[in-house]
């Protein structure tokens, strides 16, 4: 229809002058996108096997964390780059001229683009370190419980080790490397201590 | 030499005037990223400058698509924009000329 054609060619001309609004729609619609993942992965995490980093071997005690403050500050940074997109930040006066805001049009659909880009690149890192956080944290090791360190007092001395097992009649205390064996008909004194006396 | 204009002050009148072979010129757009096409209108013979510029079209869809078409080709519609008040041409009309408008073939 060759009418229709005409009319093509106008909305064609005035989306030209239509650019700024288009883009910043555009940025505008990504800021609300990634307010729906942020709260999403909240949700997410509500579901996570375990509560709390401090069961976790090292290093993984720390990997976690460190994974969740990346998560959060990338997000943080992608949700600002696209609050800035969308609503442009406080410019400097442009001169009103016809062609002066022609060239200020084009540079600022072309900052938005690019903002909208890098917001949506940040998103995915953020959901990406999320999910590594959470999952390293539901499959690393557990830290082994810390042996329990004793200070034997009997016939022979005073020892200070770790409390293996009892044997034939005999307490088994680590002491460095060694295995000492002590009778257990002769001590008198045993008792729990976080750290070896001097 | 400069052309000596022969514009006709025909009464305003959309009207398509079909393929125009000759008589336009399609050129990079010395203000934006874009073409430019100008020739002299085929009904008014007034001389009538349209660019076409490179934008965004919508504001959907979060994933962006490299650019469809690279290279567009084939023929594009044009209007008269000759800047001439044609007579009976309507306050509302969206092109200043006489309102015939054609094809002008892209360069390929």
């Amino acid at each position: 229809m060759s009418v229709d054609s005409w009319r093509w060619l106008q909305k064609a001309q005035q989306l030209r002058f239509e650019q700024l609004e288009i883009a910043r729609k555009q940025a505008e619609s990504w800021r609300t996108g990634l307010t729906g993942i942020t709260a999403l992965l909240a949700a997410v995490l509500v579901v996570k096997g375990r509560d709390s980093v401090s069961d976790l071997a090292q290093p993984y005690k720390w990997v976690v964390p460190l994974l969740l403050a990346l998560a959060l500050a990338t997000l943080v940074w992608a949700t600002l780059t696209a609050v800035s997109a969308a609503s442009g930040s406080p410019s400097r006066k442009t001169l009103l001229t016809g062609e002066d805001l022609r060239d200020w049009t084009v540079g600022e659909v072309r900052r938005i683009e690019k903002a909208v880009v890098r917001a949506r690149v940040l998103t995915v890192a953020g959901v990406t370190a999320v999910a590594a956080a959470v999952g390293v944290s539901w499959l690393a090791p557990v830290a082994t419980p810390p042996a329990a360190l004793v200070v034997v007092e009997s016939a022979s001395g005073r020892i200070c080790g770790t409390l293996v097992d009892t044997s034939g009649g005999n307490l088994l205390v680590k002491v460095r490397e060694d295995q000492q064996v002590v009778p257990l008909a002769g001590v008198a004194r045993i008792r729990g201590v976080t750290a070896c006396p001097r | 030499m400069p052309e000596i204009e022969s514009h006709r002050s025909i009464e305003y009148q959309v009207v398509d005037r079909g393929p125009q072979k000759e008589g336009f010129t399609v050129d990079k757009s010395p203000t934006e990223d874009g073409l430019e096409v100008s020739g002299v209108c085929p009904a008014c013979h007034g001389r009538t400058t349209t660019p076409w510029s490179y934008g965004i079209a919508g504001g959907k869809g979060v994933f962006r698509k490299k650019r469809e078409n690279a290279q567009p080709s084939g023929p594009r519609t044009v209007a008269c924009e000759c800047g001439y008040a044609h007579p009976n041409r309507p306050e509302t009309a969206w092109n200043v000329g006489c309102g015939a408008y054609w094809t002008v073939e892209l360069p390929s």
